[in-house]
């Protein structure tokens, strides 16, 4: 069985899937690619919300779409080069 | 009375321009640590190795500090010769310059202390009391032998490039690699502090090995920020 994810895992899963999607998924599509229960889900979203790192928006079928802000985008990068810091200094 | 000036007088000041170098590339460090801390507060390796670099860059200034007055005062009593007038001076500057010394010796074991224990870690408290008292020996005692402080920053020096070490070999990315080369480097130049009072060129050959391995680190840091980038 694999190490159970830190909350900064998580967020860094779902925001990394979004961008994989070109930057713009549906939510079911997200809990299932980031591999998120349906309570983590909700908990997560809400937060990538409040720090305005993802947007709900609408498609003209009336489909919710969530789409990776430029902060967002920002933090995966950040988030990229803390995990190569880590690496490379062996934490 | 401690011997007190190691560097000779044509290197004057460009010591001290070396250690504004090891107090930048240590500073910016330390804040790229503190911000991944603020990221995942989780991590406290994160704060540990941000104050440890925070603490060896502010032992740094204090070194700068302690020189630059001592070589004022070297000054001074060149130019002037003014056997009273230079004897006041010293007797202020030598108290000053106590201080700093010490100040200087203890923020740099503390700081390769934490940077040791953030990769050793060790649960049973009594163990920093103890190594409180060993840094606090080896700070004062260092008055009356200057190697003692090197070979104490050494011993610390020694674990810490040993687990790069241990890093890279598993890792094998060049970020490690050149991480380790850096550290080793600076192990290098602590090595040859502790034999300056044989030869104060000596001194002159550690502050240029001490400047290539903070450069060193400097490169390491853009490397690994870069690597990170690259990624996805």
């Amino acid at each position: 069985m694999g190490k159970k994810r830190s909350r900064i895992e998580i967020i860094s899963d779902m925001l990394s899937a979004i961008q994989t999607k070109g930057g713009r998924i549906k939510p079911t599509h997200l809990m299932y690619k980031a591999n998120l229960s349906n309570e983590q889900m909700k908990s997560y979203l809400e937060e990538l919300l409040d720090k305005e790192l993802v947007e709900k928006i609408k498609s003209e079928k009336d489909n919710t779409y969530l789409i990776i802000t430029d902060r967002g985008d920002k933090f995966v990068q950040k988030l990229r080069e803390m995990k190569q810091f880590e690496r490379s200094f062996g934490f | 009375m401690i011997n007190i000036l190691f560097s000779p007088r044509w290197f004057f000041g460009k010591d001290i321009l070396i250690d504004v170098v090891s107090v930048i590339v240590l500073a910016l460090i330390s804040y790229v640590t503190f911000r991944y801390y603020r990221i995942n507060k989780n991590k406290t390796q994160h704060l540990s190795f941000s104050i440890a670099t925070g603490l060896l860059a502010l032992s740094f200034i204090f070194k700068i500090i302690t020189n630059f007055t001592l070589y004022e005062l070297e000054m001074h009593t060149k130019t002037f010769g003014l056997l009273t007038f230079t004897y006041q001076t010293v007797e202020a500057s030598n108290t000053l310059f106590l201080i700093g010394t010490l100040l200087y010796r203890f923020l740099t074991l503390i700081g390769f202390y934490i940077l040791f224990s953030t990769y050793y870690k060790e649960k049973n408290r009594s163990i920093y009391l103890i190594m409180a008292y060993f840094i606090f020996v080896a700070t004062y005692f260092a008055s009356q032998a200057y190697y003692i402080f090197h070979l104490s920053a050494l011993l610390f020096l020694l674990f810490i490039v040993k687990k790069y070490l241990d890093n890279y070999r598993r890792t094998r990315d060049k970020p490690a690699k050149l991480i380790l080369t850096s550290f080793l480097i600076i192990l290098i130049s602590n090595a040859i502090f502790i034999f300056v009072e044989l030869n104060h060129l000596l001194y002159v050959i550690a502050e240029i090995v001490q400047l290539l391995g903070y450069v060193m680190l400097l490169i390491s840091l853009i490397t690994v920020l870069r690597y990170g980038k690259k990624k996805k």
